[in-house]
């Protein structure tokens, strides 16, 4: 029997035994530990050095334990920045490869029903994925311990005490895995690696900082037109999960770019919402083209 | 007895591979026109045509990779995407070329197996039978034509199905290789299941199939028994050339 169980059992096999997926897989869970160890170590590196303040030239010495106290479960949660980038990569490369190497002919005998095989996909990535930040994120709180243990005298062990470190534990690997959704649905739409990679590359980085470039270049002279563009930028997909793993709604309120009259910030939830809409739309459109369309 | 002998029969009543007035076109070009024919069960039924008659792309349809722009196709009375089981259903070799590289022969059945639930003992069973034992955890990369569409055949005989599709199913095979697939697919036929093999290599085709379906230009010009098909003619290949009237695609440039 050819239920969707068996076939979501199937791609996770693919995944899981493909071995660009597993290297990648791999690296991306290597990069939380370093970049929690990285910050941590930006942070020894500071409470040695004494910081002037140009406007007074008073000298400030901040402690050690001050500065680790800073060390919270966002930076337990920075390797999503790097491994968002790998996950990207091999998510679009597990449709679009098919469609390259002409397996999908082979893939779609095994399952002919495109919607089933499609969702199969879809659930056996975003689980993938989202184990693969849960580990990424157990490495890298056991290599904090060591480093926050005794901070002269004191354990800054990290627990969790709020909603908001919630976000950051359970709500980053649920970013990974939109992203990871959104990325099969350009494998699956363009049917070209090159072409995805390059889609994803210009919406996450280079069609966002074009917006935020144009925008702060208009703030002084139009500030209606610099809204729009900022507007634009902030909806765009992975904007969204900036948004939603920015520090607390305080932070960004009171922080100087939100006091800009610019700049259009997303809340937690608008930034939830956002990932969400675009996962959504990209995978009906990609499931409709995928049922639609004939595979030459 | 009696209860055998008409089980055996009423399976043989029923269609099992059809394709009903189907029509296709690409980009205004028409490379279907209103094709019909019928692949019975217990029967090889050789698909012959010249180069871009149209073989792979009805293929395609049956298994609907393609749709079709009017028609339709059955694979035991029903479309094949409907299918429970898939896998026990239809076996197809479409190009054994198109394989995942970067897998091993093993891993990639055992995908297909997952998908269709299908009893993992079968792996080591088709690999045997088609002479890859030896090389199950090797890279597909590493392989030949010849290996590859050994695999192709080892997929499409996983599910050990009802029905098999094959598209130029020889090609790259040695001709022990050759030898060994003739006889596969005849014993196929023998135990009941719907054979439709597509080829150029006529001889080949005339020492395999019990009927045969002649398309050119996209549309069917002859279907019958090979006897009835070579009536009048000194072989299958004098039959297929001058039913054709010589329209292979690479006379055009004469």
């Amino acid at each position: 029997m050819n239920s969707f169980f068996q076939v979501c059992k199937s791609e996770f096999y693919k995944l899981r035994t493909q071995k660009s997926a597993r290297i990648l897989s791999v690296v991306a869970i290597l990069f939380y530990p370093i970049l929690t160890l990285f910050a941590i170590f930006i942070m020894k590196l500071a409470s040695v050095m004494q910081i002037t303040d140009n406007t007074n030239g008073v000298k400030t010495q901040f402690s050690e334990l001050e500065l680790m106290k800073s060390v919270g479960w966002s930076s337990i949660t920075a390797g999503i920045s790097v491994a968002g980038v790998l996950v990207a990569i091999f998510a679009i490369m597990f449709f679009s490869s098919e469609f390259q190497s002409g397996s999908i002919y082979s893939t779609l005998i095994a399952t002919p029903n495109r919607i089933k095989l499609y969702f199969a996909k879809f659930v056996s990535l975003f689980i993938f994925t989202y184990l693969i930040a849960v580990i990424g994120e157990i490495l890298a709180y056991l290599s904090s311990i060591p480093f926050l243990i005794n901070v002269e005298g004191q354990n800054l062990l990290l627990t969790v005490s709020s909603a908001d470190d919630f976000r950051y534990i359970l709500g980053s690997p649920l970013m990974l895995a939109f992203m990871a959704v959104i990325c099969l649905a350009l494998g699956c739409l363009f049917r070209s690696t090159s072409a995805g990679i390059i889609i994803y590359f210009l919406f996450s980085f280079v069609l966002s900082a074009a917006l935020a470039g144009i925008a702060l270049s208009l703030s002084s002279a139009n500030t209606l037109l610099a809204r729009i563009f900022s507007g634009i930028q902030a909806f765009l997909p992975f904007s969204g999960s900036d948004a939603f793993l920015s520090n607390s709604t305080s932070d960004l309120s009171s922080s100087a770019s939100a006091q800009l009259e610019y700049v259009f910030p997303l809340d937690h939830l608008q930034g939830f919402l956002v990932m969400l809409l675009w996962v959504i739309v990209l995978t009906f459109a990609s499931l409709l083209l995928f049922e639609k369309r004939d595979i030459k | 007895m009696l209860i055998e002998i008409v089980d055996s029969v009423s399976c043989y009543t029923y269609t099992m591979i059809e394709i009903k007035n189907v029509s296709k076109a690409f980009k205004k070009k028409k490379v279907l026109d209103n094709v019909s024919f019928v692949a019975k069960p217990g029967k090889v039924t050789g698909f012959l045509g010249p180069n871009g008659a149209g073989k792979t792309t009805t293929m395609k349809v049956l298994l609907e990779l393609i749709y079709p722009d009017s028609g339709e196709a059955f694979v035991d009375e029903a479309r094949f995407s409907q299918s429970k089981t898939p896998a026990k259903s239809v076996g197809a070799l479409l190009d054994g070329k198109l394989m995942p590289k970067n897998r091993t022969p093993r891993t990639y059945l055992i995908s297909v197996a997952k998908a269709n639930k299908l009893d993992h003992t079968r792996i080591p069973h088709v690999l045997r039978e088609t002479g890859l034992s030896h090389v199950a955890n090797k890279k597909i990369s590493t392989f030949s034509l010849g290996m590859c569409q050994r695999l192709s055949l080892s997929e499409a005989l996983l599910g050990d199905p009802d029905n098999l599709i094959l598209d130029e199913p020889v090609n790259g095979l040695d001709p022990e290789g050759i030898k060994w697939a003739r006889d596969l697919f005849k014993k196929k036929a023998e135990e009941g299941k719907t054979v439709l093999v597509s080829s150029h290599i006529l001889s080949e085709m005339e020492n395999l199939a019990d009927e045969i379906v002649i398309i050119a230009k996209g549309k069917i010009i002859k279907t019958g028994s090979l006897d009835e098909v070579k009536d009048g003619y000194s072989s299958l290949e004098d039959a297929f050339i001058s039913l054709t009237g010589g329209d292979a695609e690479f006379k055009a440039g004469f």
